[in-house]
């Protein structure tokens, strides 16, 4: 069976930078992939070369079995929004959609009802009449998934969906992505949020530096970055010794690290036991003042699957 | 049938929604959506009140003047404004339809799609040109009707001037859209400079090389000449003609040296579209 997206030995380069170098990957059909990286990862290089807004240096990038050189059939059932693009300001949504849908080939009687499909699937309904330059950032990512959604895609290309947004609109979006699933529609999705493709994805492809460093199925990789998870903990009092020991025995705790009077970490080496750990600062009456997980999950995932700190480069 | 194709039937058939329209469709939707465009925003307007500006003026003139408006006016008075029609017209219409893709991103909503960058740039330079075209044809048919009006007797070159103008307009408009697919922004600029500035600045330098060296004067008029045959040229050739002049060329050099000059601008646009990165 042919692959959604078939990406063998993708190489870009910009004059000396390579932003891609030698990735090969595949979105198999009705498979939801997650590409996932920090920023400069070369995630929106790879996903222009797939729909021809750049060409690739190197190698192959085909769509439903079809060469990606031959654009405009390759593009047939594919549904994009590629670095948030802008609507045509002084256009409503309905006039945006008209568009997309005429060049798409909807028939001339269908557009009206196709319309009203898409932007109540993306919530903008109400708003189809004013135009979209008057709209916030979310609507208008709302618009661009109306277009995308337009033809009734097979497949969908989103780079970073919910890049801007407040955390509303992220939700919103995640939602929507998620409502589209269906067995025979493939996503193709760049974040450089663990989250996101946790909520959104059956698969996972990890990029950095323009090199494929992972690619497998979510749970799998949710279970490699729950491993080596450091949880800071700061106390209303200060530590006892006893505290101190009993933290040192506690479940899968690998390691912990005295910071000051009032504050530690954690090191686990599988899953932690949060509730847990709270239980044992209540025991020994110290009050709990604040608990975060060092780092992002996406930290901690690169950490896990390089063996090195890339925290700069996730900044 | 390669295995391109089959994969495209394969595709299309296992989902059997929407069949894309024929390229042709794809130019059209391209050519209205730039013709809405035009109809939002303030540009069109502008310039049919700069193609209406003389008969206004005439209008005015009648009203305040004692006597008959023929005696003050001739024919290249009525058209005066033509040169300057012939520059800024495609400059606004066509000089920055394709730099304002790239520069408000909304070439991203378009180069995804299932339509090729030719589709995209013929459809655009189709509504361009509409535009220019009609504004200074509705220019030049005002000029005419106001004479008309006036009893201010136009010479029998007319029409071949207003022939003139139209090629004059489509070679520029041709620049004006090419140098949009280069420059994100300033294209309108850098076509007024070409069509205004450049033969004030190619004289200049004509003249300093005269003076300094020993070419004869026959040879400075004849490089001149074919200066002047330049689409740059041609708004004030066509004004020359409608003043009962005539023109220093036979009319079909100059249309074939508009014609050449916008298609190879169509070209070079269409090259340098292909090749953008976005």
């Amino acid at each position: 069976m042919t692959n959604a997206i078939d990406v063998t030995s993708l190489t870009k380069s910009f004059g000396n930078l390579t932003a891609l170098s030698e990735v090969t990957m595949a979105v198999r059909k009705g498979e939801y992939m997650g590409l996932l990286g920090p920023n400069g990862a070369g995630k929106s290089t790879m996903l222009k070369v797939i729909t021809g807004m750049i060409m690739p240096t190197s190698g192959t990038v085909s769509v439903n079995g079809i060469d990606c050189r031959d654009h405009r059939r390759a593009m047939e059932t594919v549904g994009c929004v590629i670095e948030t693009p802008e609507c045509y300001p002084n256009f409503t949504p309905v006039e945006v959609l008209d568009y997309i849908g005429r060049i798409r080939g909807v028939p001339g009687n269908q557009i009206s009802a196709r319309t009203r499909e898409v932007l109540e699937e993306v919530r903008m309904w109400e708003w189809r009449n004013k135009p979209v330059g008057k709209f916030s950032k979310g609507m208008k990512q709302r618009v661009t998934l109306a277009q995308a959604l337009m033809p009734d895609p097979d497949i969908l290309i989103m780079d970073e969906p919910t890049s801007g947004l407040d955390p509303r609109g992220m939700m919103e979006v995640r939602e929507i992505l998620a409502g589209l699933k269906r067995s025979d529609r493939s996503l193709l999705v760049s974040t450089h949020m663990l989250n996101e493709v946790s909520e959104v994805c059956d698969s996972v492809t990890v990029i950095r530096k323009g090199k494929l460093v992972m690619s497998g199925n979510v749970r799998d990789l949710l279970r490699r970055t729950e491993k080596d998870v450091t949880l800071e903990v700061t106390l209303r009092r200060d530590m006892t010794d006893d505290f101190m020991k009993d933290l040192k025995e506690f479940e899968n705790v690998s390691g912990t690290e005295r910071i000051n009077n009032y504050t530690f970490s954690a090191s686990f080496a599988g899953p932690e036991d949060r509730e847990g750990l709270v239980e044992l600062v209540k025991k020994h009456g110290l009050g709990l003042l604040t608990l975060n997980q060092k780092g992002s999950d996406l930290e901690s995932l690169y950490m896990s699957l390089t063996g090195e700190d890339d925290t700069d480069d996730i900044k | 049938m390669t295995s391109n194709d089959a994969a495209a039937a394969d595709a299309v058939t296992a989902r059997g929604r929407y069949e894309l329209p024929p390229q042709a469709g794809q130019v059209m939707s391209v050519y209205t959506l730039q013709m809405r465009l035009y109809a939002k925003s303030w540009t069109p307007y502008l310039l049919i009140l700069l193609a209406a500006l003389i008969p206004i003026s005439m209008f005015i003139l009648d009203i305040l003047s004692d006597g008959p408006v023929s005696d003050i006016l001739d024919p290249e008075i009525v058209f005066v404004l033509l040169p300057y029609m012939i520059a800024l017209i495609p400059a606004v219409f066509a000089g920055r339809v394709l730099s304002s893709e790239f520069k408000n991103r909304t070439a991203y909503l378009t180069f995804p799609l299932p339509v090729t960058r030719t589709v995209f740039f013929i459809g655009k330079l189709m509504a361009a040109m509409t535009l220019s075209l009609s504004i200074m044809l509705l220019g030049f048919g005002l000029g005419i009707v106001m004479s008309d009006v006036y009893g201010i007797a136009l010479p029998d070159d007319t029409a071949m001037a207003l022939m003139l103008s139209l090629f004059g307009i489509f070679a520029i408009t041709a620049m004006a859209y090419a140098l949009s697919a280069v420059f994100k922004r300033g294209s309108v600029a850098a076509t007024i400079a070409i069509v205004i500035v450049l033969p004030l600045v190619l004289e200049f330098i004509l003249l300093i090389v005269y003076l300094v060296t020993n070419i004869s004067e026959e040879t400075l008029d004849g490089i001149l000449d074919i200066l002047h045959i330049m689409p740059v040229s041609v708004g004030n050739v066509a004004l020359g003609m409608i003043a009962g002049n005539g023109s220093p060329f036979a009319p079909a050099a100059y249309m074939i040296a508009a014609t050449a000059w916008g298609i190879a601008f169509i070209l070079l646009g269409w090259f340098l579209m292909n090749r953008k990165e976005l």
